[in-house]
């Protein structure tokens, strides 16, 4: 087979294994080495699915041992099975690196006869690229279940990023993914020694990891309070979803795919927790009683509406954390407003909020502007309550 | 020169300390050479800084805007040039800038490829820069951290040959071909997540542009894709 159609091949397999951000807070060295990592992503091209191509993104080999349902790469599902030799990949990478075609390399991989001997040969690539090559531009590797504790260390003095793929939120939504993984000892206890590594100051960009969304039927809830504990405990830089797609051929080819909305939304979340610092309990105010976070809703403007009490706010009184649950407001501009204050800037229309960056669509029934209030009732009220209301006040007049 | 830090882009670092940045980068801008915009802004900084650094007022506004803009397409161009290999350790590509970034984009692609000299053309010139001290290009005249030349005045040939005479080894060039690349792109993606407006978004016809070429192929297929979803729309509607 030749090399193009094995990147054919084996970038296809990885398609579906999210990666987008490529900063990394290494220091290079002098001359004499090829590539530089960046503190901020670049995106090299776009797809017409508009995700973009950051990294040179394949899998080493799409042999794989285990029987994951969704997979395309799994025991189960004939394809062309092939994978690179380490100096190919190199090859290949090292071209395309030079022209600029991508920020770096993302390197996945099925199981082949063991994890031990497939990262082996993972780690061969990425050393040959550091040693041989003298690369110094951004890596990020997945570590393959199962991997050995000496593989993954070895692993973690080479690239900037190490991921290991939860999957699913717990134990019993990961059983109906997988037969022949255990959601304990090959991906927990993986996290934990990552975790370890980063602590000792190798990963300068951190480790991450990726969740199926809707593949084993797990709620929104169940998502976000697996993300959340590993934000917490495993000092996890990044969860990332990826909406289940079904794949012919797969056991789950007849289960329907996942909305890319209910993607989104899960991301929105998210970023509550990571960015904007809101606390889980809070965040229950977005689900319904399933556990979903409504689709046609932003959870932030759905947890503003379920605690009007905390509203209206002033917006030159309001602290930093009380402007962060204001919808239309994030923390660029929440800055901006508390830089103003201490400046002793008073904001007076909501023009000048608009210059700061405030969505005022968004943000005007939930503030007050020197003592100003726009404030509207269909900003409260479902589109049929309105309807109701308008019916009424028809007849009364 | 120093490398611009690209978090300014987002605005969060306009502030006391890097307003210096967001000057430098909106007096690049190409309305900036024919209005007073940036003196402007300079005076008020003096009087009340704090409008300024919080973009409150329109004209803060407009200055942050510009200097986004600049910091956009030397982000942009820094990911979407496509360079030609040569064994004279030379990277050669077609950029067509709308402001006055060259020298930016020199100092980030002299810092990812050290070793390497770079050459840009535009319309008008050929620009050329490296880390390499020991290269000297004497026909070419200099500003800021690079050479320049009129685009027509000395073939690529030429300049290859001066490179050859000044350094003693040469690179093993690996053969490439942009097969490889468009291979790569078609299999990345996914058919059932299909967002052409997103895509456009991202890739917007004018970049294209400048990047001079380098986007062709995903051009093509962007161009391929939106024809279809309009012929299926069409479909659907009949």
């Amino acid at each position: 087979m030749s090399i193009l159609e094995k990147l054919e091949i084996l970038g296809a397999s990885a398609k579906y294994d999210t990666c987008a951000s490529t900063a990394s807070n290494r220091t290079v060295k002098g001359s004499g080495y090829i590539g530089a990592p960046l503190r901020s992503g670049v995106c090299h091209s776009f797809l017409p699915d508009g995700r973009c191509v950051t990294l040179l993104k394949v899998l080493y080999t799409n042999k794989c041992i285990h029987d994951c349902k969704y997979c395309f790469n799994s025991t189960s599902f004939a394809h062309d099975k092939t994978s690179f030799e380490p100096h190919e990949l190199v090859k290949l990478f090292m071209n395309l690196y030079l022209r600029n075609y991508v920020e770096g390399l993302f390197l996945s991989s099925g199981v082949c006869r063991n994890a031990d001997k497939t990262m082996e040969e993972m780690i061969e690539v990425v050393q040959q690229l550091r040693m041989k090559e003298h690369y110094e531009g951004y890596i990020h590797l997945k570590v393959l279940p199962s991997a050995p504790y000496y593989l993954i260390k070895e692993g973690s003095d080479y690239a900037d990023r190490l991921s290991v793929n939860c999957e699913a939120p717990n134990k019993s939504r990961f059983q109906d993914l997988s037969g022949t993984k255990e959601f304990k000892s090959d991906i927990l206890t993986r996290i934990a020694w990552i975790k370890g590594l980063k602590k000792r100051g190798n990963l300068p960009a951190g480790h991450t990891t990726q969740f199926v969304v809707g593949g084993a039927g797990e709620s929104d809830r169940e998502l976000l309070k697996m993300s959340l504990w590993l934000y917490d405990k495993m000092v996890l830089n990044r969860a990332y979803y990826s909406a289940f797609h079904p794949i012919k051929g797969t056991p789950l080819a007849n289960v329907p795919p996942t909305p890319v909305r209910r993607e989104h939304r899960l991301y929105q979340a998210d970023w509550l927790m990571r960015v904007y610092d809101f606390k889980f309990s809070e965040l229950e105010l977005a689900f319904n009683d399933n556990g979903f976070i409504p689709l046609a809703k932003d959870p932030k403007l759905l947890i503003a509406k379920a605690d009007p009490d905390r509203f209206p706010l002033e917006i030159n009184e309001a602290s930093f954390e009380d402007l962060l649950h204001i919808p239309g407001i994030g923390p660029i501009s929440a800055r901006r407003i508390i830089n103003l204050r201490k400046n002793r800037v008073i904001i007076e229309d909501f023009h000048q909020l608009a210059n700061i960056g405030v969505v005022l669509k968004r943000a005007r029934p939930y503030i007050v502007v020197a003592h100003k209030r726009q404030t509207q009732l269909d900003n409260f009220l479902e589109k049929k309550d309105i309807e109701a209301v308008q019916h009424v006040l028809y007849k009364w007049y | 020169m120093r490398l611009f830090n690209t978090s300014c882009i987002n605005g969060t670092n306009l502030t006391k300390k890097t307003t210096g940045y967001f000057i430098e980068l909106a007096s690049r801008h190409r309305k900036s050479q024919r209005d007073d915009l940036i003196p402007r802004v300079k005076k008020i900084l003096k009087e009340n800084p704090a409008v300024i650094h919080n973009k409150m007022t329109k004209l803060a506004k407009q200055f942050y805007l510009r200097g986004r803009e600049v910091m956009g397409e030397y982000h942009r161009l820094n990911a979407f040039v496509r360079f030609e290999v040569y064994p004279e350790y030379l990277l050669v590509s077609e950029v067509r800038p709308d402001h006055d970034v060259i020298d930016l984009i020199f100092n980030y692609f002299r810092r990812r490829y050290p070793d390497f000299i770079i050459l840009f053309y535009d319309v008008d010139y050929g620009n050329l820069s490296t880390r390499r001290c020991e290269i000297q290009f004497p026909n070419f005249k200099y500003k800021r951290n690079y050479w320049y030349f009129p685009r027509n005045s000395i073939p690529l040939l030429e300049i290859r040959k001066n490179i050859r005479m000044q350094l003693p080894d040469t690179l093993p060039v690996e053969d490439f071909t942009t097969q490889i690349w468009e291979r790569y792109y078609d299999s990345q993606y996914i058919k059932d997540r299909k967002n052409i407006k997103l895509a456009r978004k991202a890739l917007p016809k004018k970049m294209i542009k400048k990047a001079g070429g380098g986007l062709s192929y995903e051009a093509k297929r962007l161009d391929e894709e939106e024809k279809e979803r309009q012929k299926n729309s069409l479909l659907d509607f009949l």
